[in-house]
């Protein structure tokens, strides 16, 4: 319809020019990566004179006599002007992304962005093509202001946790994903990235408050890619990269490790353990063990687009491979994705379209960032004496290799032989390398996610739309357990095989109604109402079964097993979960220079009894473009100016199925009868609260966008959000005799500033934009609402010393510990070391020992004097984006960092005195003046330096990243279009190319800031290709 | 315009949801409101209560009995290294603070069983179409449990609250933490009240509910650990029943008493139920959820291969102390491996070995459980009260109230006649001693010892070479978390 109208517009222009023509310009329009733009306008500056691009992209214009400039603009593109100066050729590109007016997904509806009250952050899919991502996630991470992505883990296919304007909720403060108006639970790593239009992120109340129940957290809206009218386009995208860890954490090695013994022996009186510690050499290095050096990652996908007047489509298949930096073969992700979207205009009035997704992944995992078990934690705390194979034939003949003299059936084989088991560290920390060995589970997945529309306008501008989506996963697990020894706690005598189904659902079926009308001309409106409702269901299935006559886990199957008596299967169902929602809209706005919106949703969860089952949450928000006002100065500094503010309320039905109501299971049972039979016994789950309810969070948001001179844009918003209802499990004193209830009596405070600035400018034949973005979030648990104040957070090591609190008037999941402060020198500085009283605070305390605060000034040194030792959330996030085009070549610099926050360097077995060191246990305390820091070592540490939560284990967790730097080049259109290729792009990547940080672990990336060896992310580089047939 | 816009709200209106669709059906559980309806559901409710006896995974491996013998002179701490069971070599040494011990295990446990107890005893009441006869046995028996929970809270705390109903939420921080008799009275009261409703025996099928006898002899010991000499005429009148009742007999042969085989003997009194069949695994473990008694595991030797014997975790090394005590006593080999005479054997030593580990609760490779993790599905039932321990505990009593001597000296030469030691001639103090004596050896390794140290005073000097500190280690810290969250209501023991 578009096109056919250009047609006769460039055909009549082109017409009506000759009788004035003074002179002829010709060239072609196209964006910065080369495409032609179709239908682009080229207008002779102030005159009538424009014309339109042809399907080529190319234009002529008759410049009237007086005109000097060439206008040149398109949709969703920076508009630029070029004086004409006797040329006769104009070639131009068009940079996109600058235009304020383009049009922004609010839910639901759209909205031309001079027309957003709200806050609302948008990520356009271009920035995310080609970027070695594996989940959709990590695209948002440093994209845009006000949203803190952490990649906690390394391992291939883990998720990000996702905070939009900080952490609103003890109870998840994940955001809502939305994908082309379907809402996505268990995930969205069934979503290929570059599938992806655009991603727009309601952060303010006002902005999510259409998604009521659920906005809470903020909102994400994913739109996937649709086809665009005319012929056919195939885009062919792969790239291949290998990765490597970028860092490897210094520990002692076997000399240095049996000196330290020796002296922690020494210092409690012990016998030395190794008379001659240079005997042991370097010993082994188990990150060297446990790393895979070039670990690859690789990715092929194939999209086609096009369409006609009535109907348009999109289809893409993708292939993503990646293998993970640890555990050789035991840590990797695959995913399989096909799409397609169709739409189709029936009539003028009747339109219809689908979104179908299916996607099949699967994962080998390790256990990560535990200090029980996880490769890069045994990786930490085994000794450096332990070869990685045993080859000795004398040790082999003894304990624990072998019983009796002979070898012991299930020792774990690798290529180099029997791996070794460390006679010095035990419990969970055995050879991580056999470990892996044995791991054989695989995780799997297949996804549909499709949704189908219908939308008719019954009158101009008024639409009925209908649309139903549905989510329907199966997913479970493999496992495979070999016989195995590997030390004298960690062994199966009896191989172990089971497998897991499950089957989940979802589907949402939403119908509005809006209609679009002006009053006078002056006065827009747009009315939305809609009804929507959602339901979840699920069953599972599972069993497992022993020995089964195999070692090798791709022959292990149940039916395969012979051990009957071990035969378990369990299965079930899901209580459902539904939800229903009333909702609308209207939006108001005076020559587009008043602005006005206001929603209002009601949601019914099944997660609530009927005292509390709906929830009404109301939002108004207004926009004034202040630069419409004619009393606004027409300077070249400020181009365009609005301001906004809002206000709006959500709510977070984070709550179980049935939470709210007591309970009773069976399974309490006891034996009874000669015949030890079980006997079925009855109790409730939990203490009841039937008035559990919405968590309700309120914020007010004040912001302006702004373009600078036209080159900038600066968009900054400062909020203040109030959560209230903040449903908590206060903790309740043993003797009650249940499990605590939950109830809605805790509230939470965030407010913070974000902030975003663009530049463009074309300086010849580069185009250069930079973007970049700053949040600062402030966040306080204000009540708690239990009695004592506070809950308990993570443990850590065996006896599950706390490092984490949430404390009213602090921050969430604040550290928790003593402050050390130095280690004593001499005896004189322990007697200085004084309460309020003048009584010694550490009297047993020797020289070398940490000296610890008496933070509370009450004159003893206990366990009262613990307190906030930092905080693991980033009061500071940032991020920012470089791209540069000149002529054919291309770059990107996408840089990210976070600051103000701190770690808990928990990877050491402080309960294990034989587990490795840091490197930094070199410089420990050995004599006065010898260290300030670290204190001295010895088995028998009476002043619990180590085996407590303290400010000695506490690193900053500031870290800034090149996230990716990107060079690419397009080869020149004449050579490729002669071998048919519309364009050809090849180009080389790097990921987490420079990472500055202080931090002494593996990785910084840590959301939890607790880091028990955590799996840090890998250092790529690759090589990629884009090829587009037309 | 107007019809169009009715027509238009009634699309809407027209999808909307009806009533049902937010209501959830509980799958794999009942609403408590649809519960407690019959007698069936009554006793599903009371094997709840009897659930929190077998329990021993709060908190971590906190099984009673091993973990007594610990704390005694009879057994270490043992366990691959010191820090294998930081909890447990802190209770052998007597180190323990409020954040490092078994305690919250204990606590946790025992305030449970309370609270199922009390919810037991609050429904029965409205549950229709209950024999009379069901309910008085029931209700007794929940009294019997809620006594013997208390009892172990005040012998391991000294001051605990008193619980004889659930709690509301305006009633959380409303209770008291006393000691003495304000603890010993309620116990005392729901073993008398339970006495009279019990059945004298019980076979079949019902094999392991208690019994008045149960009741008798828990009564018994309750009034014996006051030390109060004024009620020990109580305490062996009460003992003296179950003996006169001529349901309970000593086993002729020492060595079958601990048989599994032999589990609900002619000896056993009252005896904790454990179970192979529930195929407990270690992903339910914390949460009471198996059956299986994981104390077994722990007691055997670390990786053991040979006959007999299934390998163990090497906790419990027998002290040389408890080795030189019954050296020459014919029930030493019924009561102690000797890890160095064993025949094909061999075994990783752990710490604090002392070649020498427990026989009456050892695996046993005949015993092994077929499904589920093996450490947590030991079948070993626990004998808390056999009649040995009734008839020593009578003659104490005796002794102690001034009674009959002659037949106090009668009972403890039952206990000795049946190993073929000769009978005591001693009387007064020297008896008591004697009787003292004999508990030691009769009962070893039992979980007895312990509290015979502390009862009797002699804790102070038995055990002060382990650490033990007169007025202060007698009892476990209250869990520090617990004085954290009892908002006052509970204040630290002394010396914690």
């Amino acid at each position: 319809m578009r096109l056919k109208y250009s047609l006769i517009l460039f055909i009549v222009l082109t017409w009506s020019g000759i009788a004035l023509a003074q002179s002829t310009v010709t060239g072609t329009v196209s964006s910065t990566d080369g495409e032609s733009l179709i239908a682009s306008s080229v207008l002779a500056k102030g005159t009538t004179q424009g014309v339109l691009t042809d399907l080529d992209g190319n234009y002529m214009i008759k410049v009237p006599a007086g005109a000097t400039t060439l206008v040149f603009s398109y949709v969703g593109y920076a508009t630029q002007e070029i004086e004409i100066g006797g040329k006769s050729v104009i070639n131009v590109s068009l940079s996109e992304g600058i235009e304020f007016d383009e049009i922004v997904v609010t839910g639901y509806t759209t909205q031309k962005k001079s027309n957003v009250t709200g806050s609302i952050s948008q990520v356009k899919g271009k920035d995310l093509e080609d970027m070695q991502i594996g989940r959709v996630e990590q695209a948002l991470q440093g994209r845009t202001s006000g949203i803190r992505v952490t990649q906690s883990s390394g391992a291939p296919g883990s998720g990000s946790t996702v905070r939009i304007r900080g952490t609103s909720s003890i109870n998840g403060s994940s955001p809502l994903f939305v994908v082309d108006g379907v809402i996505i639970g268990g995930g969205i790593d069934y979503l290929n990235p570059n599938d992806i239009a655009s991603i727009e992120v309601l952060k303010d109340a006002a902005s999510a408050a259409i998604y009521g129940a659920r906005g809470g957290n903020g909102v994400i809206l994913i739109t996937t890619k649709k086809g665009k009218k005319g012929s056919a386009r195939v885009n062919y995208n792969a790239y291949y990269g290998v990765q490597n860890p970028w860092k490897k954490v210094p520990m002692l090695n076997a000399t240095e490790y049996a000196t330290i013994q020796n002296e922690m022996a020494a210092a409690s009186g012990r016998v030395l353990p190794f008379p001659n510690p240079s005997q042991y050499g370097e010993g082994t290095d188990w990150q060297d063990a446990v790393f895979y050096a070039n670990a690859p990652i690789s990715n092929n996908e194939i999209n086609v687009s096009g369409g006609s007047d009535k109907i348009t489509y999109y289809s893409s298949v993708n292939y993503f491979e990646q293998d993970g930096i640890v555990a050789k073969d035991k840590s990797n992700y695959r995913r399989l994705s096909a799409r397609l979207n169709l739409d189709a205009q029936v009539t003028d009035k009747l339109k219809f379209g689908i979104n179908a997704a299916y996607t099949r992944n699967e994962s080998r995992g390790v256990s990560t960032n535990s200090e029980f078990g996880s490769p890069l934690g045994r990786a930490l705390n085994i000794d450096p004496i332990t070869p990685l194979y045993e080859t000795d034939e004398a040790v082999l003949g003894q304990a624990p290799y072998s019983v009796g003299g002979q070898l012991r059936p299930d020792l774990v084989y690798g290529e180099g032989g029997v791996y070794g088991i460390s006679p010095y560290v035990t419990s969970e920390i055995v050879n991580p390398v056999a470990a892996s060995a044995i791991a054989e589970g695989v995780f799997g997945a297949d996804k549909f996610v499709s949704s189908v529309y219908g939308e008719y306008e019954i009158i101009k501008n008024l639409k009925i739309k209908s649309s139903f989506g549905s989510d329907l996963a199966f997913f479970g697990n493999r496992d495979f357990t070999p016989a195995h020894y590997l030390n004298t706690t960690n062994l199966l005598d009896t191989n172990y095989v089971g497998v897991s189904f499950n089957r989940g659902f979802t589907w949402i079926f939403d119908n509005t109604i809006n209609y679009n009308f002006k009053v006078q001309e002056n006065h827009s409106f747009a009315v939305l109402v809609g009804h929507s409702a959602q339901t979840t269901n699920g069953m599972y299935l599972g069993g497992s079964k022993r020995d089964v006559p195999t070692q090798n886990a791709d022959e292990a199957t149940i039916d395969f097993a012979r051990n009957e008596d071990s035969e378990q299967v369990y299965g079930g169902k899901w209580e459902r979960y539904a939800i229903e929602s009333y909702f609308s809209s209207l939006d108001y706005d005076y020559q587009g220079k008043y602005i006005f919106r206001a929603t209002m949703r009601a949601d019914a969860s099944s997660n609530f009894g009927t005292n509390y089952r709906w929830g009404y949450f109301p939002a108004v928000s207004a926009g004034w473009n202040i630069t419409d006002e004619a009393f606004f100065p027409q300077t070249n500094a400020v181009n365009y100016m609005k301001l906004r503010a809002g206000w709006g309320r959500n709510g977070n039905d984070a709550a179980g199925a049935l939470e709210y109501v007591s309970t009773v299971s069976g399974g309490r049972n006891y034996t009874f009868g000669s015949d030890d039979r079980l006997t079925n016994g009855v109790s409730p789950n939990q203490i009841s609260n039937p008035d559990l309810r919405w968590e309700t969070s309120e914020q007010i948001n004040i912001g302006v966008d702004m373009r600078l001179f036209k080159r900038f844009s600066v968009t900054l918003d400062a909020y203040i959000q109030n959560t209230i209802d903040m449903k908590t499990t206060p903790p309740l004193p043993a003797y009650i005799g249940n499990n605590a209830p939950t109830a809605n009596v805790g509230t939470m405070n965030n407010k913070g500033i974000d902030f975003e600035l663009g530049y463009d400018n074309t300086f010849g034949d580069l185009n250069l934009s930079i973007k970049g973005n700053v949040s600062y979030v402030q966040n306080e648990v204000t009540v708690i609402g239990n009695e004592a104040g506070f809950v308990r957070g993570a443990g850590w090591g065996t006896q599950g010393i706390e490092v984490t609190r949430i404390t009213e008037g602090l921050p969430i999941g604040y550290l928790y510990g003593y402050t050390a402060d130095g280690v004593f020198q001499n005896q004189t500085e322990i007697e200085a070391h004084t309460g309020t009283d003048g009584l010694l605070l550490q009297p047993d305390a020797v020289p070398g020992d940490l000296r610890f605060l008496d933070m509370n000034s009450d004159g003893v040194f206990d366990e009262n004097d613990r307190g906030m030792i930092g905080d693991p959330t980033p009061t500071w996030t940032y991020g920012f984006t470089i791209d540069a085009a000149y002529k054919g070549f291309d770059l990107v610099i996408f840089g990210q960092g976070v600051a103000g926050n701190s770690i808990f360097n928990a990877s050491r077995r402080y309960d294990l005195p034989n587990s490795n060191m840091n490197a930094a246990a070199l410089g420990r305390w050995t004599g006065e003046g010898s260290s300030e820091l670290y204190p001295r070592l010895t088995s028998d540490d009476t002043n619990i330096n180590f085996a407590r939560s303290s400010t000695f284990y506490v690193e900053s967790g500031s870290f800034f990243r090149i996230k990716t730097a990107q060079i690419g080049y397009t080869l020149p259109r004449d050579l490729t279009n002669r071998a048919g290729i519309a364009r050809a792009r090849v180009y080389v990547a790097s990921n987490n190319l420079l990472t500055i940080t202080d931090y002494s672990g593996f990785d910084p990336e840590i959301d939890s800031g607790v880091d028990r060896g955590s799996y840090p992310q890998a250092r790529m580089y690759s090589v990629g290709v884009n090829v587009t047939f037309e | 315009m107007k019809n169009k816009l009715i027509i238009l709200f009634s699309f809407i209106l027209l999808t909307s949801c009806n009533e049902t669709f937010l209501e959830v059906t509980p799958v794999g559980r009942v609403l408590e409101s649809n519960f407690y309806q019959d007698q069936g559901e009554a006793f599903e409710a009371l094997v709840a209560v009897y659930d929190v006896l077998q329990w021993n995974d709060q908190g971590g491996f906190t099984m009673f009995r091993p973990l007594l013998d610990v704390a005694s002179d009879d057994c270490f701490a043992g366990g691959s290294d010191a820090s294998d069971q930081p909890s447990w070599v802190a209770w052998d040494a007597f180190n323990m603070n409020p954040d490092l011990g078994p305690q919250w295990g204990f606590w946790n446990k025992n305030y449970r069983g309370i609270y199922r107890a009390n919810l037991f005893l609050e429904k029965i009441d409205g549950i229709e179409g209950v024999t009379p006869q069901f309910k008085a046995r029931t209700i007794s028996e929940a009294k019997f449990l809620r006594a013997k929970f208390h009892f172990d809270l005040v012998r391991l705390f000294g001051r605990i609250p008193v619980l004889t109903k659930t709690l509301g939420s305006d009633e959380y921080y409303t209770i008291d933490q006393v000691g003495g008799d304000e603890v010993y009275t309620q116990i005392e009261q729901d073993l008398n009240d339970a006495i009279e409703n019990l059945p004298e025996t019980v076979s079949g099928s019902e094999l392991g509910r208690i019994t008045k006898g149960a009741a008798q002899g828990l009564l018994g010991r309750v009034i014996l650990f006051q030390d109060d000499n004024g009620k020990m005429g109580t305490a062996a009148s009460t003992l003296e029943a179950v003996i006169n009742s001529g349901n309970y007999g000593l086993e002729a042969d020492y060595g079958d008493i601990f048989l599994t085989s032999n589990e609900h003997g002619m000896e056993s009194v009252f005896e904790i139920s454990y179970s192979d069949n529930s195929n407990a695994g270690w992903g339910g473990f914390g949460s009471g959820g198996g059956e299986g008694n994981v104390g077994i595991q722990f007691v055997g030797m670390r990786d053991y291969s040979g006959p007999t014997f299934a390998t163990g975790w090497g906790f419990c090394p027998v002290t040389p102390n408890l080795v030189t005590a019954m050296t020459g006593d014919p029930r030493f080999d019924h009561t102690i491996i000797d890890a160095n005479n064993l025949q094909g054997a061999n075994y990783t030593p752990g710490y604090q070995e002392t070649g020498y580990f427990v026989r009456k609760y050892a695996p046993l490779q005949a015993n092994t459980a077929g499904d589920g993790d093996i450490p947590l599905n030991w079948a070993n039932n626990v004998r808390e009260i056999r009649y040995a321990d009734i008839l020593l505990m009578a003659a104490e009593a005796l002794v102690r109230s001034g009674g009959d001597e002659a037949k106090a000296r009668g009972y403890v030469n039952e206990v000795r006649a049946r190993v073929g030691l000769a009978g005591i001639t001693s009387s007064g103090n020297q008896l008591l001693e004697d009787i003292y004596t004999e508990r030691r050896l009769e009962l070893a390794c039992e979980g007895q010892r312990f509290f015979d140290l502390v009862r009797t005073g002699k804790a102070t000097t038995t055990l002060a070479s382990d650490g033990f500190v007169a007025g202060k280690s007698e009892v476990l810290p209250i869990p520090q978390s617990e004085i954290d969250l009892s908002n006052g209501t509970l204040t630290q023991n002394n010396g914690y």
